[in-house]
């Protein structure tokens, strides 16, 4: 078994190479511990099994970022034979900076210079067998879009395994701070194999705590102090900083490389890309087309998504009623338990599947968008704005998926958050799309402006719909000057990247790897938290008054059926309680697939379908003769008043559950921003019971009498609520978390249950404690409630606008290098000096 | 201005990620009964019912608790909406209710 390790800068195609060696075998996982992907294949060539692993794209071994950190590990504990090397070729001088680091290692290295194509566009001539010489390595060229060099990377895979005993450590001669890592590396007594023990103390010199904890933990001899004395000694002595000094060794490497075996044809032209640039990032169009696509992103994920879930939601119905057909049936008004939860199970479950037309169209979308170079672009755009409240040029995607200037979603804009390369910003992100607006919100909105503000619903609207954005922003900013201070920031690349035409192979392979990953982690993530919810508004049941009460409904409701049908034709048939439960189940069901059939042929099967399981039942439930009629007109009103006791069951149920005793409990804060328990308990319920609030609020509102008075009309009248409870209401219903769907994904993209905790009761503390200012001070100064909205709207942007003014701390990472050695290119630059 | 502010919005859905759903019954005494529902099982009640006729809405009103609207049967041919905004239509055919 030869074990490869593919290790790339950004952007340097490694996917591409990657999807060549492996077709679409491929395994994908995560790394242990973190959020990035691992992606590997195995397969056999000329009687070798070669394992390929795909690390995360790195721009140098030198900094503290999550790829890196990740890389490194798998380098060290994973101990690969062979490491790949995929080398951007139009970029030789930038991407060979990777390259040395790669070879100090000491694992032979095979050079794969991809992009061969652009490369020659740009005119560039490359000595390949001058650059292997002077490595001392195999180097292959390789055009992986193209699909061009899978053989010659395998026999460069090959060769090098077999002749890897004559390979020699490679070494940079780092004159001055040679005998500091001599003195280094002689503290060092672990069998480093197969990296060398110079690595180690070079990386220890460097101070890299990954890898000095590593030392200090396998190797009991080793101290920490060691490489610090060493370090001050070189610092005292010739006042430079290592990893300052090792970088411009290593960059100057990559720059002999670069004027030795490189020809430019075309010094001083424009690349292709760069032509293209011009127009993509002008000044006055930049901004227009970037609307433009995103606007494009947001009509083909989530309205085109939206039209598949037509075609698609059938077939997850169906696993509904299988299910429910499975569990045991319910008794009139006596619903198993286990039925209950059956059902409230495949519900979450379906709610969260249905969206995967959405998400394969999305991530096709992002591939594209990254495959095609124009992500790095956006971010480059946006990335001033963005990072002075501590988010990232790329987290514009995710807050507009999320529902940034019309409704959205929250659900695909934080599984959009994947690409932010920089952790804290990412975090950020998945922190902030919540605020955005959620379509499922606008129900509850309409219903408490059609209630209380019905002159001024138009401007109501405008303040709710845009006031989230500012939201967002202090929130992102909030949040990363305090939970996220001490996470990983990485410095801003201002290094755009060739354009591609990205390949449908890439994109198929990329989005389907994603949807896959995201259907086996959801189903497992919904099921713990469908339980626990289950379990917050099932226990501790009803009482046994209640009980006895719905019981006495339901014999009454049954007493009506029989008095209906007592000289009925069909009585035989329904003389027995348990017969008349099993038509009320028959009749449900059939409801419930009638609800799913479109087309009149599907009906017409359906009905034959139901007709082979029970005729009579059938003749009862379709009522053709005036008998059958009288007996349906009854079953309907018997099924409706079933419904009323169910619905009420509920409703007690959870007036008395867990999730209830804490909206009772949470009135002795909320009552000061105006909320009774009432409302807390449709706000509780409304984000775990996925039903609406307005249904829940509207149920709570419901006068007894059948009237018809709609819900808006019933809550102003009967609630004693005024404008200002309403708009408080609505403030709060801006500032709090969507739905569970959002909170699961937020648990998925971050890892830990601790975040998707803290994104329910960090928006709830925050929203009451807004709130209740806003009542108070409502109340005190006897404002309106669109006055009160004003007012928020106006703070809410003041506070967003100083803190944008405010003078950010300038990047705060350590042991990075100068910009110049990193190699890179600002926008300025890169127009003004071509390589 | 107003307006098309106002129309945007309220035009956008809501359930979003759900699949808007509805059946009619042709209960057969000159009334229908339409039901609507949401995929992830949430109920429609609340959400707007429509009866139209040649584009126009002779019938207007709001799902019940129960998630049902029941209406008298218009002459001529027409068609249940269910309308929870743009893009979450759901359109039944008289043609396609049956009793």
């Amino acid at each position: 078994m030869i074990k490869v390790a593919l290790a790339g800068q950004p952007n340097s195609g490694k996917s591409t190479v990657f999807n060549l060696l492996s077709g679409v075998y491929q395994h994908i996982a995560n790394y242990p511990g973190v959020t990035v992907d691992k992606k590997s294949t195995t397969f056999s060539y000329e009687n070798e099994e070669i394992e390929i692993v795909d690390l995360p794209g790195t721009y140098s071994f030198s900094s503290y970022s999550l790829e890196e950190r990740v890389a490194k590990d798998f380098l060290t504990d994973e101990k690969p034979d062979i490491i790949v090397n995929i080398v951007d070729a139009s970029n030789i001088k930038r991407s060979m900076y990777l390259t040395f680091s790669l070879l100090e290692t000491g694992i032979p290295v095979v050079v794969v210079l991809n992009m061969m194509d652009i490369a020659k566009d740009n005119g560039l001539e490359l000595d390949i067998e001058k650059i292997s010489t002077m490595l001392g390595v195999e180097v292959v060229s390789a055009s992986g879009a193209k699909g061009v060099g899978k053989t010659d990377i395998l026999n460069a895979i090959i060769n090098t395994y077999k002749n890897k005993d004559l390979y020699k450590p490679f070494e940079i001669n780092y004159e001055e701070l040679e005998p500091c890592i001599k003195v280094v590396e002689d503290t060092i007594n672990l069998d480093t194999t197969p990296i060398s023990k110079r690595w180690y103390a070079i990386k220890a010199l460097e101070n890299d705590k990954q890898i000095i904890d590593k030392l200090v933990k396998e190797d009991d001899f080793f101290d920490e102090s060691f490489p610090k004395t060493q370090e001050e000694f070189f610092h005292s002595t010739y006042d430079k900083d290592i990893n300052q000094f090792l970088a411009t060794f290593r960059y100057d490497s990559a720059d002999v490389i670069f004027h030795k075996t490189v020809i430019e044809h075309k010094k001083g032209q424009k690349t292709f890309s760069q032509k293209l640039d011009m127009i993509i990032l002008n000044k006055w169009l930049a901004f227009p087309i970037l609307a433009l696509v995103m606007f494009l992103f947001y009509q083909l994920a989530i309205v085109g998504g939206y039209k598949i879930t037509d075609y698609t939601w059938p077939l997850l119905a169906a696993f509904k009623n299988l299910v429910i057909g499975v569990l045991p049936q319910a008794d009139i008004a006596n619903v198993p338990i286990i039925s209950d939860f059956g059902v409230w199970m495949v519900n979450s479950v379906n709610a969260l599947l249905n969206y995967i037309p959405i998400f394969i169209i999305l991530f096709a979308l992002i591939a594209i968008l990254e495959d095609s170079g124009y992500m790095p672009r956006i971010a480059f755009l946006l990335d001033r704005v963005f990072r002075k409240f501590g988010l990232h040029g790329q987290s514009t995607l995710p807050l507009i998926l999320g529902g940034a200037f019309t409704g959205g979603c929250a659900v695909p804009g934080i599984m959009a958050t994947k690409g932010i390369a920089d952790e804290r910003a990412r975090m950020a992100t998945i922190l902030t799309v919540p605020y955005m607006n959620c379509l499922a919100k606008v129900p509850f909105y309409t219903l408490l402006l059609g209630a209380f503000f019905v002159a001024d619903m138009g401007v109501m609207m405008f303040l709710i719909s845009t006031v989230t954005i500012f939201i967002a922003l202090i929130v992102a900013k909030i949040v990363t000057s305090t939970v996220l201070v001490n996470r990983e920031t990485t410095p801003f690349m201002m290094e755009l990247p060739a354009y591609h035409i990205p390949t449908l192979k890439g994109v198929a392979i990329t989005a389907w790897q994603r949807v896959w990953i995201y259907i086996k982690k959801v189903v497992t993530i919904v099921m713990a938290v469908a339980v626990v919810l289950f379990v917050m508004l099932e226990f501790p049941g009803l009482s046994s008054e209640q009980k006895q009460s719905f019981a006495t409904s339901e014999i009454s409701a049954l007493e009506d059926f029989n008095k209906s049908i007592e000289n009925n034709s069909y009585f035989e048939h329904l003389d027995s309680r348990e017969k008349v439960a099993n038509l009320l189940n028959f009749y449900d069901l059939y409801r419930a697939k009638r609800m799913n059939t479109t087309t009149p042929e599907a009906v017409a099967k359906l009905d034959s379908d139901f007709e082979s399981q029970n005729k009579i039942f059938f003749e009862l439930v379709r009522a053709n003769d005036s008998d059958a009629k009288k007996v349906n007109r009854a079953l309907r009103n018997l099924s409706r008043d079933r419904n009323k006791i169910l619905r009420e069951i509920k409703d007690a149920k959870i007036e008395r559950s867990v999730l209830g005793s804490i909206g009772k409990s949470m009135e002795v804060v909320t009552k000061y921003a105006g909320f009774d328990w009432k409302i807390n308990i449709a706000f509780l319920s409304s984000f775990a019971a996925r039903e609406s609030a307005v249904a829940t609020l509207g149920s709570l509102y419901e006068n007894n009498q059948a009237t018809t008075m709609r819900a808006e009309e019933a809550m102003a009248q009967n609630s004693g609520y005024t404008d200002l409870h309403a708009v408080i209401m609505i403030i709060f219903m801006i500032l709090t978390p969507p739905c569970i769907a959002s909170m699961i994904v937020i648990k998925y993209q971050t890892g830990k249950y601790r975040w998707m905790m803290f994104a329910i009761f960090f928006p709830i503390t925050l929203g009451i404690g807004i709130c209740i200012a806003l009542f108070n001070m409502g109340l005190a100064y006897g404002w309106s409630g669109v006055e009160t909205m004003v007012y928020f709207y106006v703070s809410m942007a003041f506070i967003a606008i100083v803190l944008g003014l405010m003078p950010t701390k300038k990047i705060n990472w350590k042991g990075g290098f100068v910009p110049k050695t990193r190699g890179i290119h600002s926008h300025y630059e890169k127009y003004n000096n071509s390589n | 201005m107003k307006k098309t502010i106002l129309g945007l919005f309220i035009a956008s859905s809501f359930a979003f990620g759900h699949t808007a759903l509805m059946s009619c019954f042709d209960n057969g005494d000159g009334s229908v009964t339409c039901e609507g529902g949401f995929s992830d099982g949430s109920s429609a009640s609340g959400t707007t019912f429509k009866v139209e006729q040649n584009g126009k809405a002779i019938i207007e009103g709001k799902f019940d608790a129960d998630s049902e609207f029941t209406f008298k049967k218009p002459s001529g041919d027409y068609s249940a909406v269910l309308d929870a905004g743009e893009g979450h239509r759901v359109y039944v055919s008289s043609k396609n209710i049956v009793e």
